[in-house]
């Protein structure tokens, strides 16, 4: 705690170390959204209650062959001062990431069981579940060329909690009446040390790096950005459980009437997991931004900016490969992210701006209209949903949205 | 102050949002295979007593067998008899015999006389006067106490011996021994004359008398007669006594007592074996035990000798101290005879020659010496006896004439316990009783009852007439010749007897019981011989053994069985499913039903489920039938008790069906279960 409070201290110092006029903000996110999966399901996931068979099936007819859901809880600090040739940048947060991709077979079985899938070949392949929780230190330099700016920046991660599940391959045959069960699996998890499970426990430390280029082009600003490109390096604490086998469950197989117990023996044998434990260190990446957007100032009605631009997620699951386009193309895959096109607009009124952005893509792969609106008194606060079409909603919540950010002009 | 009430008012907005986090539930409906087995008859049949024999056909047979009896005869020749009961009393206590000396020289004598020596110079050739009492009141004390303290005699003599090497005649000599504790006289002796180089002995009786250790040994008088002319004078010529105590029998003693034996016996005995002769038994378990107790304050001792009881050729013997004891406690001496082998022709080169059971003994009974100072009295005494316990391994010799009887028994027959009903019908049923004997002696066995019986509808079923025979097997005497050894020593060569008969009878009843009784006799001729044996772990073994091939005729053969429930499981089945392939030439209706603690009824769990026969062509399966059963909403939680009834129907009710031992029955159990998850 008292290297938090160093931080904090140093942070808040700045300000006397530059006395020109800078920019302090306090940013907070919560966003949790998903391609099928609704909010009457994070309730019941996040305070209980009885998963009934109507809304089972009411999961199951929404669910897609693949079903996303990814939360993200974010809070921190940011300061920004002016220099002369650009802007100094340093930031902290914390940073807590879930994301899930369930497969709808998995689904099923999760929530109905195999009763009713006799006959049927289920299959989980591609199904998978992280969960992070770090701290992101960044410092940068946005450097002004003229009209156009460079921006660079690196974080250091230290990283504190991390569950890592990942079914390659999953099938399950259930032959009529349960008279066998054909069952292939391959499953890896990694999780860190759970004995050290306080939450700012340091369990890995890792980095990342933003670059992102600002180009003036007419009366367009061209914006390419890459954020966040990192990996968290989990220590050896961790443990790596896998398991992988083929095979067809009959249940017990009885030779000997008189000697059940020594057929129980021989069942254990034949059908114990085998599942394989290790300590070992890995290597889990963050969610990377990658994105071109182009900003044109207009005048149209009230609106005085616009914006277009696509941002795509980078995020493989855990591999020890180099980097190759396979790997770039495995990332964005992997992200369970679909690359998010939008058009934002900028509304200006006496006391107050309004950020209009609408999308589709995302961990949603839908279209929402993210509004914020900006208040400029004292302090500068914005305060807006990604999804303001779904918050509206009475029911049936697919993405959950709220963001706040504080800034004060020092 | 606006921008701190928006801070303010957000942060109980987030706060108001806060709910406790809680696991939903949800119910996962699963069905999975539980067990799955492949049985054949050979799993079907699970009876100890039974086992399967298939011919070349693989038709199968059931082949039950069990012991029907074991005649025991050893009880007549185990000897466990105590022998040899001896008493020693102190009465018969040997005492050394004690010798005291004593002599008295001429010139020790001449010497205490006024001018002894000057009138009779040594060597000096002189006459010898007539000297009268040249001895009077001489009084010695002689000290026995490296002989006793004192001894109360019941017996003993008292003799002195008087030598006169003087070259003159002694006379009137007069010799008393006293007690010098209480002054009493144990003997007096007189010699009127003693010739000169002679010697005169007299002996009187100490019977009765006390003596202490110290005596008083009184010369009365001693008189020396005149010489006959000139004799030569030597200082070195003496008169010499000695005084002997011997023959001593005691009342009471304080002596120092010599080693000594009290007794030995020297002794035959002989077994009573009714009726039995026999010259040799080998000792399968046995041991012998000295009992014996002194009041005799010194050690005693017994050599025990048992010279015809042997192993490997060497005789028994044995040595063993017996303390002095108190209160009569006896003192056990056990010997393990195991694997000994006693010869009973009695003692080696006895008159007469060898005889039969009869076993020559040795013991001798001693006092050890402590070499201290002992009190005895005449009570003391020493008792013994010994105790033979022995279960011989065989024995040998004529057996003896012996009627042995056995029944009425009962052999429990439980394989038909749980046929409720129905008709069975076996195509063949070959029943044998074996009769076996392993004795080296003629024998009859005669069953007075042999039968089945269904205690359940009290029918009684006798067996009939033996196919070998074609007499009736009931009180037919069944001769059974002499067992004989290879070359005089094991293995026995056994002679046997067999009894065939068509036993369908017997199992119609479907009997719960197999009764029989009879006798069997040995040695029935009587006729004596010698050379008879009999090992006693094998006597007289019968066998019954009753085949049953398993072509049969079953018509609604009612089934039932009930089964002790223990719920411990928590896994509640929803549905439960139970494929069987049935490839048994059998079909069967079942039920299934579950009682509480106290047997009452709970729940139909299975009606009626109907399996079908396997198809059957030509008396073979051909295929097999296959069916689900398929149980709903099972509870046996508060069940204890689940009753299975069976109907059992072969394919075809007018012809047998065969059993093979390939056909078989596939059981695939699955089951339905409702779980919720997170609870």
């Amino acid at each position: 705690m008292k290297k938090y409070l160093i931080i904090f201290i140093i942070f808040f110092s700045i300000k006397n170390i530059f006395p020109q006029s800078n920019l302090i903000s306090f940013d907070s996110k919560i966003s949790i959204e998903s391609n099928t999966l609704d909010n009457n399901i994070l309730n019941t996931f996040l305070y209980g209650g009885t998963i009934n068979q109507e809304l089972k099936d009411h999961w199951i007819g929404l669910s897609r062959k693949n079903n996303t859901v990814n939360g993200e809880l974010s809070n921190g600090i940011s300061f920004s001062k002016n220099l002369q040739s650009g802007n100094l940048l340093f930031s902290i947060f914390d940073r807590n990431n879930l994301n899930i991709n369930i497969n709808k077979d998995l689904l099923k079985l999760i929530l109905n069981g195999n009763y009713n899938y006799q006959g049927e070949l289920l299959e989980f392949n591609s199904s998978n579940l992280r969960i992070t929780r770090y701290q992101q230190y960044k410092i940068g330099y946005n450097l002004k060329l003229k009209k156009n700016q460079i921006k660079l920046a690196v974080s250091y991660l230290q990283g504190n909690h991390n569950i890592n599940i990942v079914i390659n391959e999953g099938s399950l045959f259930t032959y009529p009446n349960g008279e066998s069960l054909n069952i292939n699996y391959d499953i890896n998890s990694f999780i860190t040390d759970t004995s050290s499970y306080k939450f700012f426990n340091s369990n890995g430390n890792g980095f990342a790096i933003d670059f992102s280029s600002n180009i003036n082009f007419n009366k367009s600003e061209i914006n390419i950005y890459m954020n966040n490109l990192g990996y968290i390096k989990w220590n050896n604490q961790s443990i790596n459980n896998s398991i992988d086998s083929s095979y067809s469950f009959n249940g017990i197989t009885i030779n000997n009437f008189n000697n059940l117990y020594d057929s129980i023996l021989d069942y254990n044998d034949n059908y114990s997991l085998n599942i394989r434990d290790q300590n070992i260190n890995y290597k889990t990446y963050i969610s990377a931004d990658i994105g071109i957007n182009i900003e044109q100032k207009v005048t149209f009605y009230n609106i005085k900016k616009i914006m277009l631009g696509i941002n795509s997620k980078w995020q493989p699951l855990i591999d020890d490969k180099r980097l190759t386009f396979n790997k770039i193309k495995q990332g964005i895959s992997e992200s369970n992210y679909k690359p998010k096109v939008y058009i934002l607009a900028q509304i200006p009124y006496k006391d107050f701006n309004i950020l209009c952005n609408l999308n589709n893509g995302g961990y949603s792969k839908k279209t929402n209209l993210d509004l914020g609106i900006e208040v400029n008194k004292n302090f500068t606060y914005i305060i807006g949903s990604k999804s303001i079409n779904q918050m509206l909603k009475n029911n049936n919540k697919q993405f959950f949205s709220l963001y706040l950010s504080i800034i004060k002009e020092i | 102050m606006s921008n701190k009430l928006l801070i303010l008012i957000l942060i109980i907005i987030l706060s108001s949002c806060k709910k406790e986090l809680e696991l939903p539930t949800w119910d996962v409906d699963l069905i999975f295979p539980i067990a799955n087995s492949k049985i054949d008859i050979f799993d079907i049949i699970n009876d100890s007593s039974i086992s399967i024999e298939q011919d070349n056909n693989d038709l199968v047979s059931l082949v039950y067998e069990k012991e029907l009896l074991n005649i025991e005869i050893d009880s007549f020749i185990n000897i466990n008899e105590i022998v040899g009961e001896t008493s020693t009393k102190l009465d018969s206590l040997k005492f050394s015999r004690i010798v005291i000396r004593d002599t008295t020289t001429m010139g020790s004598l001449l010497n205490d006389l006024p001018f002894g020596t000057t009138l009779f110079p040594n060597g000096s050739s002189t006459t010898i006067p007539n000297l009268q009492n040249i001895i009077t009141n001489d009084t010695v004390t002689i000290d026995a106490s490296d002989y006793f303290e004192t001894m109360t005699l019941s017996s003993g003599d008292l003799s002195l011996t008087i030598r006169n090497d003087f070259p003159t005649d002694l006379s009137n000599i007069s010799f008393s021994l006293i007690n010098s504790i209480n002054q009493n006289i144990i003997g007096t002796f007189s010699y009127p004359l003693i010739p000169s180089n002679t010697l005169q002995t007299q002996t009187v009786s100490i019977a009765g008398q006390t003596i202490d250790k110290d005596i008083i040994a009184i010369l009365n008088n001693v008189d020396i007669n005149e010489s006959n002319g000139n004799v030569t004078i030597d200082y070195q010529d003496a008169i010499l006594t000695k005084l002997v105590l011997e023959n001593i029998r005691i009342f009471e003693a304080t002596a120092y007592f010599p080693d000594q034996e009290i007794t030995q016996k020297l002794q035959e005995h002989i077994f009573d074996l009714k009726g039995a002769q026999i010259h040799e038994i080998g000792i399968k378990e046995g041991s012998v035990s000295i009992f014996a107790t002194s009041t005799i304050t010194d050690t005693g001792r017994i050599v025990f000798n048992i010279p015809s009881l042997t192993k490997n050729g060497i005789g028994f013997t044995t040595e063993n101290i017996v303390p002095p004891t108190n209160n009569g406690q006896f003192a056990q001496f056990d010997f393990n005879f195991d694997n000994y082998t006693l010869d009973l022709t009695g003692k080696e080169n006895r008159i007469g020659g060898d005889t039969i059971n009869t076993i020559y003994t040795e013991l001798f009974s001693y006092i050890d010496s402590t070499g201290e100072l002992v009190s005895l009295n005449q009570s003391d005494s020493f008792y013994y006896y010994t105790e033979f316990n022995i279960i011989p391994e065989y024995a040998k010799g004529y057996l003896g004439r012996d009627t042995i009887t056995f029944g009425p028994e009962s052999i429990e027959l439980d394989q038909f316990n749980s046929i409720l009903s129905g008709d069975i019908d076996f195509e063949s049923v070959e029943l044998n009783v074996n009769i076996e004997n392993f004795i080296g002696a003629d024998g009859q066995l005669t069953f007075f009852t042999l039968n089945s019986e269904n205690t359940n509808n009290g029918t009684i079923a006798n067996i009939g007439i033996d196919e070998n025979t074609g007499n009736n097997i009931l009180n037919n005497n069944y001769l059974i010749n002499q067992a004989t050894l290879s070359n005089s020593s094991l293995p026995i060569i056994s002679s046997s007897q067999s009894i065939t008969t068509d036993a369908n009878l017997l199992l119609d009843i479907l009997p719960n019981k197999l009764n029989f009784n009879g006798e069997f006799i040995l040695n029935n001729q009587n006729n004596i011989n010698y050379n008879q044996f009999v090992y006693l772990d094998k006597i007289v073994n019968s066998n019954i053994n009753i085949k049953l091939p398993l072509s049969i005729l079953a018509d609604k053969i009612v089934l039932q069985d009930t089964i002790e429930i223990n719920n411990s499981n928590d896994l509640e089945f929803k549905t439960i499913f139970l494929k069987i392939i049935n490839g048994f030439p059998l079909s069967a209706i079942s039920n299934l039903i579950s009682l509480d603690e106290n047997k009452n009824f709970i729940d139909s769990i299975i009606h009626n489920f109907s399996l079908p026969s396997a198809t059957v062509e030509y008396g073979h399966v051909y295929q097999n039938s296959e069916t689900t059963l398929e149980i709903n909403n099972l509870d046996i939680s508060n069940s204890s008790y689940l009753i299975f009834t069976t109907e059992l129907s072969t394919s075809n009710i007018n012809d047998f069906v065969n059993i093979y031992s390939h056909y078989n029955l596939e059981l695939i159990l699955s089951g339905e279960i409702i779980q919720t998850l997170g609870e």
